[in-house]
């Protein structure tokens, strides 16, 4: 099947009403769960997440996608006009986005991130569409000694890329491993670790987990107060349209923006905040005539990485899509979501389930019109959400929670992991602990596990297998790299080899 | 303004041995498992690698236990005396969802709940309910009438209708 009559088919299956459905909702619910501040992209996509699992898993995945948008969309739209990022990828908005605001111009702002988002995305898509059968052919000369380097290898870089303690990060990620051993083992299909109850019997799903971790924690966090969410000015229409010159400072960002988010997307690390700042240093860089004006709202300050934000958005599925592994906590959420809905990604998905990756990449694209024609006319309606008293606000999304996890398996049990991981993820997150390599820990662990169990059998326990094989070799080498590479660089700083580059915004 | 402490390093050692203590549990029982021929094929080999990372991962932290950097109000701070307060009365909410849901049903338990959790948020008691009833019959529509998904009706209301 050539890439155009798959992406023409993936569009028949994106253009279901129900799929179109599922996407608008998805983008609207997301955005609204981004715009609400304590809630970031993991913490919506979390919250939602329950919900499209009871949808068909092509209309499930859909809708997961457009919240994931969405919420990005949320949290752009409180950077510009609250100075209060919805994400990591909106911190460097929050600079110059705000800026621009506060001279009357928000609703401009807001309109030139949409359609820079529009664009990126839609760039993103295109390349995504054209790397990723290409990047499938080549996964699937893996095997179980390459699946299992290469999960090891996921896990190191996001631990070494989240910004925490790197042995916290891995104590965390450990920890999320083992829980997920807990019950069935999905192997051998012998029970573990249960002390004889039914309810570890049942393990801990991905979903009380995460959302336990992530949503409720921050809403917790979100307790702390009582003050309510911070106001924002009304935004008027009318108020939108950018003006010439600013379009024409506006739109070569946004290409590069694009550009630059959708490569950094395809490397493992923090891709939304990497790109972003890398945007940033770009276009400070590249500007002759306003670099002045760089941290008090210059149109570029904010064009180029909304739009690299977005694109990584995209091009971060690569990775998850072909060869099944997640290199950042919103990805893996997704991957958490699609293996729950009984699909396995990984190199076979394009074959044998090409109407999910196709319908996702289509739908990629109804989510990004969707973002453009709804939203920005809806910007009135999400300043009035930050009005809605924060009472009713905590306690709706707490119960959306508690019933959406009720609903996945009727369980009480699922309920109990719930509260204990929302406590849990509060305190620990308070004393440093970081909670994505849990997540992360959770979703590669059946992965790893399967893995290296193969690898053994393979091998009959050789573990030079590992070595022996090129990719397999790479992969090791590439852990090896991550190991050591930050403690030669501290050595390396530590004698005074080199300095610290990284450009201020 | 509410007064917060700082947490200090030795609480993140204490918090620290208290997960190396689980990773050590674990690392027992999964001994206990099956490791298989070839080593590490069967259900305990690989919750034994796991369980041994876990712990030497675990002494290390614990012994260097790093004192978390306050970044904001989310981290290296314990909540003020008023938010430890509210965080307890959640941990009852949620502790009080779980006993009722079979008995009361979600309507009912939802509605218990969020007016709950509304006036803690500082709303008066009308408005509190209100919202609460309100929000409650809509989840209820959307999660049995919309997604066409079972939700708990309550024992007691089912004793109650049919007798």
């Amino acid at each position: 099947m050539d890439l155009l009559s798959a992406m023409a088919s993936g569009f028949v299956v994106a253009l279901q009403p129900e799929n179109i459905l599922a996407a608008l909702v998805g983008a609207l619910v997301g955005t609204a769960t981004g715009v609400l501040p304590g809630l970031g992209v993991l913490g919506a996509m979390a919250i939602l997440m329950p919900i499209t699992l009871h949808l068909a898993p092509v209309t499930g995945i859909i809708m997961l996608a457009g919240i994931y948008y969405g919420a990005m969309y949320g949290g752009s739209t409180t950077a510009i006009l609250l100075k209060i990022p919805g994400e990591s990828g909106s911190i460097v908005t929050t600079i110059d986005g705000y800026e621009f605001a506060r001279r009357g111009r928000a609703g401009a702002a807001l309109m030139i991130c949409a359609v820079g988002s529009f664009i990126a995305g839609t760039v993103s898509i295109l390349g995504l569409s054209l790397f990723l059968p290409f990047l499938s052919d080549a996964a699937l000369s893996f095997s179980s000694p390459e699946f299992c380097a290469l999960a090891v290898l996921g896990a190191l870089t996001l631990i070494r890329i989240t910004g925490g303690d790197a042995m916290m990060g891995m104590m965390m990620l450990l920890v999320g491993m083992a829980l997920a051993t807990i019950g069935v083992d999905a192997v051998g299909g012998s029970t573990r670790f249960t002390f004889g109850t039914e309810s570890l019997a049942l393990g801990f799903d991905l979903v009380p987990v995460a959302l336990g971790l992530y949503g409720m924690s921050e809403l917790l966090q979100v307790l702390q107060t009582r003050k309510g969410f911070p106001k924002a000015e009304s935004v008027r229409i009318r108020d939108m349209v950018p003006t010439r010159a600013e379009w024409r400072r506006a739109w070569p960002a946004i290409v590069r923006g694009s550009g630059i988010g959708f490569f950094v997307g395809l490397l493992p690390g923090p891709g939304s905040l990497t790109s972003t700042f890398a945007s940033y240093a770009v276009e400070k860089g590249l500007a002759r005539a306003h670099r002045r004006e760089f941290g008090k709202g210059a149109v570029e300050g904010f064009a180029g990485p909304e739009a690299a934000n977005n694109a990584v958005a995209t091009s971060a599925l690569v990775p998850v899509i072909s060869l099944g592994i997640p290199f950042t906590p919103n990805v893996a959420l997704l991957l958490g979501a699609l293996i729950v809905q009984g699909i396995q990604p990984g190199p076979l998905l394009l074959t044998q389930r090409p109407d999910i990756v196709w319908g996702l990449l289509a739908s990629m694209y109804i989510g990004n019109v969707a973002l453009l024609v709804l939203n920005l006319p809806l910007v009135g309606l999400w300043v009035r959400l930050l009005r809605v008293p924060q009472y009713i606000l905590v306690g709706a999304i707490f119960v959306v929670s508690i019933i959406g996890v009720y609903t996945l398996r009727s369980s009480m049990w699922d309920l109990v992991v719930l509260f204990s991981c929302g406590f849990a993820g509060f305190f620990l997150r308070r004393m440093g602990f970081d909670m994505a390599p849990l997540v992360l820990g959770l979703v590669l662990g059946p992965i790893f596990e399967k893995s290296l169990r193969e690898t053994l059998f393979l091998s009959g326990g050789d573990l030079s297998i590992f070595v022996t094989r090129p990719i397999s070799a790479v992969l090791v080498a590439l852990c090896a790299v991550a190991l050591a590479a930050p403690v030669v660089f501290s050595w390396v700083k530590r004698r005074g080899g080199w300095t610290k580059t990284v450009p201020a915004p | 303004m509410e007064q917060s402490r700082r947490i200090t390093r030795g609480q993140v050692r204490i918090a620290s041995a208290i997960l190396t203590l689980f990773g050590a549990l674990y690392t027992w029982q999964a001994t206990r498992l099956p490791i298989g021929d070839p080593v590490g094929s069967e259900a305990g080999g690989t919750p034994m690698v796991i369980g041994v990372l876990w712990v030497l991962f675990g002494l290390y932290v614990t012994l260097r236990a790093p004192a978390p950097a306050v970044q904001d109000d989310e981290v290296g701070t314990w909540p003020s005396r008023a938010m430890a307060g509210r965080l307890v009365a959640v941990a009852a909410l949620c502790g009080a969802y779980i006993v009722l849901l079979p008995w009361l049903g979600t309507i009912a338990t939802s509605f218990l709940f969020m007016t709950a959790m509304a006036r803690m948020c500082g709303a008066p008691w009308l408005r509190a309910m209100a919202a609460s009833i309100v929000l409650a019959v809509a989840f209820w529509t959307l999660f049995v009438n919309v997604l066409d998904l079972s939700l708990p009706t309550g024992a007691f209301f089912n004793a109650l209708r049919w007798g």
